[in-house]
């Protein structure tokens, strides 16, 4: 079954002679509890496409699908209680809440929606992570690879259907890449969740179950 | 070249410029910061200048001195003398006429418009001939008639009707009870009505407003001995005569007010700078980054500063001189402007640089790597200490935010606490205002009708208004039918005993007023000399308070234990030598007109023995806003019977004060609302400043799930966290601040009375609550016409 889908997605930035195409019409299905790897160049429109699959962005034309909702047809708190229940993202610069402990942004998207943390399931992600001595750290006394653990932790912990990810291993060192992405993997088969993820790095994105290239806003290849 | 040299102003200028191109709403709302406070000072300065330049105007227009009881050929010989610089003759007549229902008096003088301003004609001539007269618009309007030149007009002189001419008209938009009616100088000289009366000389004399006041009184008097004037006819422009004596206090006073509100607006401006700052802390590392020293890092941000106000100034410059314009039109001055516009903006730069010296300090510090961190504010954090973890509402990520923000919200409490006074002092100023207590000043105070003898100023008599007293119009039985009159509270009758001092060469017309043993108040007042009851009954002495002004009046000095030598009359003459017992500078408040020279009861009856000495009947209703007009008819049915009682009531006060009540209220509540203005947009200007400097942090919070009504949540409870205790400190504060004010300006306006004014009060908290959440809800949406995505990427 097919959780995430789109159909001639476009973005287009500007007009006439500056028109700049991030997407040019990408359609494509991705199946529940795949490992889906996006690769490209530079610029070729990876961050744009994961950005339109998590809700974060408009179309200029064309439909995203996730877990059978159209999300163009939602209101922005719509979109928003949707992507703190279904979709975990892992954004490039982290973004986290600088004025939050480590610990506290893990759980924001989880008790915004009121629910309670799963502390078993936290303590797990955290100790994988090796976050568990620096939960009452700010932000801004870690080290980048830090922080982008800890924005990893934050999206696992909701435990959405999707987890986005954009380029996750691009700061860790290669021992805790590899960590991640097993516990990327791991934790998708056991929570069926299916994982998106942008990368430069070969080796995962031929460990991914498909390995997808955008070139120029479009697909160039598509391997499972 | 040295390695630290830094050869690059212009770069740094077009960064500066850049940056504030680039945060259009940032930099909105820092211009419209410096706007506001530099408008503020501005027009601050503006009122007060405007208002010492009204007055002086009104001087430079005004005769320095009166010379009263003078003849045409005193005048004449006034004029031509060269210590003179205009001479203007003058003659009033005070009989009241009354023609259908409406009061008018005669007055002779010439239409002048410069030097000493007379009237103005809006249209027509000068009367010439005998039967020509002008009169205001408002004369005709109240008869009922239209205003036009050739008018004939008959007049009722009191028994005598006389048909004139109107060769022209005034338009003085004033409000009064007694018309003027300007007759020509052949009327003056010929008519019955007139004819007896001695003219008054206006004179300005030659320089005056340069001379130090001593010198200037002697050229007064030394004219009035020339030529036969009495000292007792001098009457020297009391407001004249001040501004000789004013000096530097109103310039202290511009200084000292024009201070305080900087140092408001200083710390405003600091806020919102260092709010700037440290939101783009990032953007700054970049800088230090790339090899941008510390010096330029702060020169960049002083530039930006300066770019502000070179756009502010002109605005600045232009909403403050419409508002002094619209507020005090009689006070606008071109150079003054100039003037005082080119200080200000002097100091609106000197104010900014000094607000965003800090701030740029703060920059210059930032370390690159820290800065190069996405995830660093700019702010204080807290420490790593274990703290419990709390469920994760918008009210508690308001708790954190705050707490981790502590230093920043700092600054703009004191800001909006500023705000805050500045709103209170100005809706405290305005709820004092009590139009009914500027009209019961001085002898209104505790009654609302007097009836008093007519006393026509225009035809002296040796004793006053002893002659009248003597006819006991003022009667008891009087007294009684006055108290019987429903809802008449109290009737209080002023004694007052009139003679003719003889001491040290001077002559003058003075009342005397009784002291009972009961008068402790005067036995107590600081005096020279002897002002016990017991020794002024028992010598038949006399106490002289409030002395300086007989003593200026008349140019002698009393001495206690010295014999003034009196002339009185009971229908009969007299003359009696009387002891100067005491003598004080102080005088007693009083309800009605002050007196200040007494003797004891006991005295006066030896003097004057069973005569009727009431003077004034002061009379007080009950529930004056139901029954005072009722009240009022029925005294004046009784005082009718009477043609030498005159009837003043506080309703006819209350007409004369009118104008100058709607001048004073436009200008305290230009002012006040000006002020108020101030602080609400502070407030706004403050709390958009603020959401638009943590635009990617909110971005960031929608992007993990938070909903629109969840940041607005939050930013509401953080508003509220704030504002609760700054609502406390503008109320409590504030209050105190306006007390203070009004306490401080009872001294010239002794009807201003202090009263919590809470329907501001409330406004003001209610905007303090809602409007941070108004402007932080209309901001979000704004901020939301931007996709999440690129707000998440935003950077400063």
């Amino acid at each position: 079954m097919n959780i995430l889908s789109t159909n001639s997605l476009t973005k287009y930035y500007g007009s006439g002679p500056s028109l700049v195409k991030a997407l040019d019409g990408v359609t494509l299905e991705i199946e529940q509890g795949s490992f889906t790897a996006i690769v490209g160049t530079s610029g070729s429109g990876k961050s744009t496409l994961l950005h339109m699959l998590g809700g974060l962005d408009t179309p200029t034309s064309g439909s995203v699908c996730v877990d059978g909702q159209e999300l163009s047809s939602m209101e922005p708190n719509e979109l928003a209680i949707f992507r703190r229940r279904k979709i975990g993202f892992i954004f490039q610069n982290y973004n986290l809440i600088p004025s939050l402990s480590v610990y506290d942004n893990i759980v924001l998207p989880v008790e915004l929606d009121g629910r309670t943390v799963d502390q078993l399931y936290l303590n797990e992600i955290t100790d994988t992570l090796g976050l568990s001595d620096k939960l009452n750290r700010k932000p801004n006394k870690l080290s980048g690879g830090q922080q982008q653990r800890v924005a990893i932790a934050r999206a696992l912990a909701a435990k959405p259907a999707i987890i986005l990810a954009d380029e996750p291993t691009g700061n860790p060192d290669s021992h805790t890449s590899q960590e991640v992405v097993g516990l990327l993997k791991a934790t998708g088969r056991q929570f069926h969740q299916t994982i998106v993820m942008i990368t430069h790095n070969d080796e995962i994105a031929q460990t991914a179950d498909r390995a997808i290239r955008i070139e120029d806003g479009r697909i160039a290849e598509s391997r499972w | 070249m040295k390695l630290d040299k830094n050869n690059n102003g212009k770069i740094l200028f077009r960064i500066a410029k850049n940056n504030l191109l680039s945060r259009p709403l940032a930099s909105i709302l820092s211009l419209l910061s410096i706007i506001l406070a530099s408008t503020l000072v501005l027009t601050v300065a503006f009122y007060l200048t405007g208002t010492e330049e009204a007055e002086q105007r009104i001087l430079d227009n005004m005769q320095h001195v009166m010379y009263m009881n003078v003849t045409e050929e005193q005048v004449s010989e006034i004029a031509s003398d060269e210590k003179t610089e205009m001479t203007v003759p003058y003659k009033p007549c005070d009989t009241e006429f009354e023609v259908d229902g409406v009061r008018f008096n005669l007055v002779y003088y010439d239409s002048i418009e410069e030097g000493i301003r007379t009237y103005i004609l809006s249209e027509g001539d000068a009367p010439e001939r005998y039967n020509e007269i002008v009169v205001d618009k408002a004369f005709m309007s109240a008869l009922g008639k239209e205003a036009s030149i050739g008018t004939t007009l008959t007049l009722d002189l009191n028994g005598r009707t006389e048909d004139f001419i109107i060769c022209g008209y005034t338009d003085d938009h004033y409000s009064t009870l007694n018309h003027p009616v300007r007759v020509s100088r052949a009327f003056a000289d010929q008519s019955p009505e007139m004819k007896e009366i001695p003219y008054t000389a206006l004179v300005r004399l030659s320089g005056a407003s340069d001379m130090p006041v001593s010198t200037f009184t002697t050229a007064v008097y030394q004219i009035a001995l020339d030529y036969g004037v009495e000292r007792a006819d001098v009457n020297i422009n009391g407001k004249f005569e001040e501004s000789l004596q004013d000096g530097n206090t109103s310039f202290y006073a511009i200084f000292f007010l024009s201070a305080v509100i900087a140092l408001a607006c200083g710390i405003v401006i600091y806020s919102i700078f260092y709010l700037s700052v440290t939101s783009r802390v990032q953007q700054i590392g970049q800088f230090l980054t790339i090899g941008m020293t510390q010096k330029q890092v702060r020169k960049m941000i002083r530039r930006e500063g300066l770019l502000l106000n070179l756009i502010s100034i002109p605005v600045s410059l232009l909403i403050s001189g419409i508002i002094s314009l619209i507020l005090l039109p009689d006070g606008w001055d071109v150079r003054n402007f100039c003037l005082l516009g080119a200080v200000f903006s002097i100091l609106s730069i000197v104010i900014v640089q000094i607000s965003i010296g800090k701030p740029a300090s703060i920059a210059s510090k930032v370390s690159p790597i820290e800065a190069s961190r996405s995830s660093f504010s700019g702010d204080e954090s807290t420490d790593d200490k274990k703290v419990g973890h709390h469920r994760l509402t918008p009210f508690r990520l308001a708790l954190m935010s705050n707490r981790n923000s502590r230093k920043k919200w700092r600054f703009i409490s004191v800001s909006l606490a500023f705000g805050g006074i500045l709103f209170m002092v100005a809706a405290v100023w305005i709820s004092a205002w009590d139009d009914d207590a500027y009209s019961r000043q001085n002898s209104f105070q505790d009654s609302e009708y007097h009836i008093s003898y007519l006393y026509d100023h225009s035809y002296p008599r040796t004793y006053g208004i002893t002659d009248m007293q003597l006819t006991d119009h003022l009667s008891q039985e009087l007294r009684e039918e006055i108290e019987a009159i429903p809802h008449v509270k109290s009737v209080h009758v002023e004694q007052e005993a009139f003679g003719n001092i003889s001491y040290q060469g001077a002559t003058f017309l003075q009342s005397f007023s009784p002291l009972t043993a009961e008068s402790e108040e005067y036995f107590q007042l600081d005096a020279e000399g002897n002002n016990t009851y017991e020794y002024m009954a028992e010598h038949d002495a006399i106490l002289i308070t409030d002395k300086d002004f007989s003593e200026n009046i008349n140019g002698i000095t009393f001495i206690p234990g010295e014999k003034i030598t009196l002339n009185y009359f009971d229908g009969k003459e007299h003359t009696v030598e009387l002891e100067i017992a005491a003598v004080s500078s102080e005088g007693v408040r009083t309800n009605t007109d002050r007196p200040t020279f007494f003797m004891t009861d006991q005295t006066m009856k030896k003097l004057w023995g069973n005569m009727n000495t009431a003077s004034t009947f002061y009379i007080t209703a009950e529930n004056y806003e139901e029954n005072g007009d009722a009240v009022e008819n029925a005294i004046r049915n009784l005082t009718d019977r009477y043609s030498d009682l005159s009837l003043w009531t506080l309703r006819e006060q209350k007409i004369e004060d009118s104008a100058a009540i709607a001048q004073q209220k436009a200008q305290i509540y230009g002012i006040s609302v000006f002020l108020i203005l101030f602080g609400i947009f502070n407030l706004i200007n403050t709390v958009l400043s603020s959401i638009a400097s943590r635009r990617k942090e909110l971005s960031m919070l929608e992007s993990v799930g938070m909903q629109q009504k969840q940041i607005v949540s939050m930013l509401f409870y953080e508003n509220l966290l704030h504002m609760i205790p700054n609502m406390l400190v503008t109320l409590i504060a504030g209050t105190l601040a306006g007390y203070g004010f009004i306490s401080f300006m009872q001294k010239s306006a002794g009807y201003l009375t202090f009263q919590f004014p809470v329907i501001p009060a409330i406004l003001y908290c209610i905007c303090l609550i809602f409007l941070p959440l108004v402007a932080s809800a209309l901001c979000l949406r704004m901020q939301n016409k931007v996709s999440l995505v690129d707000r998440i990427k935003y950077t400063e």
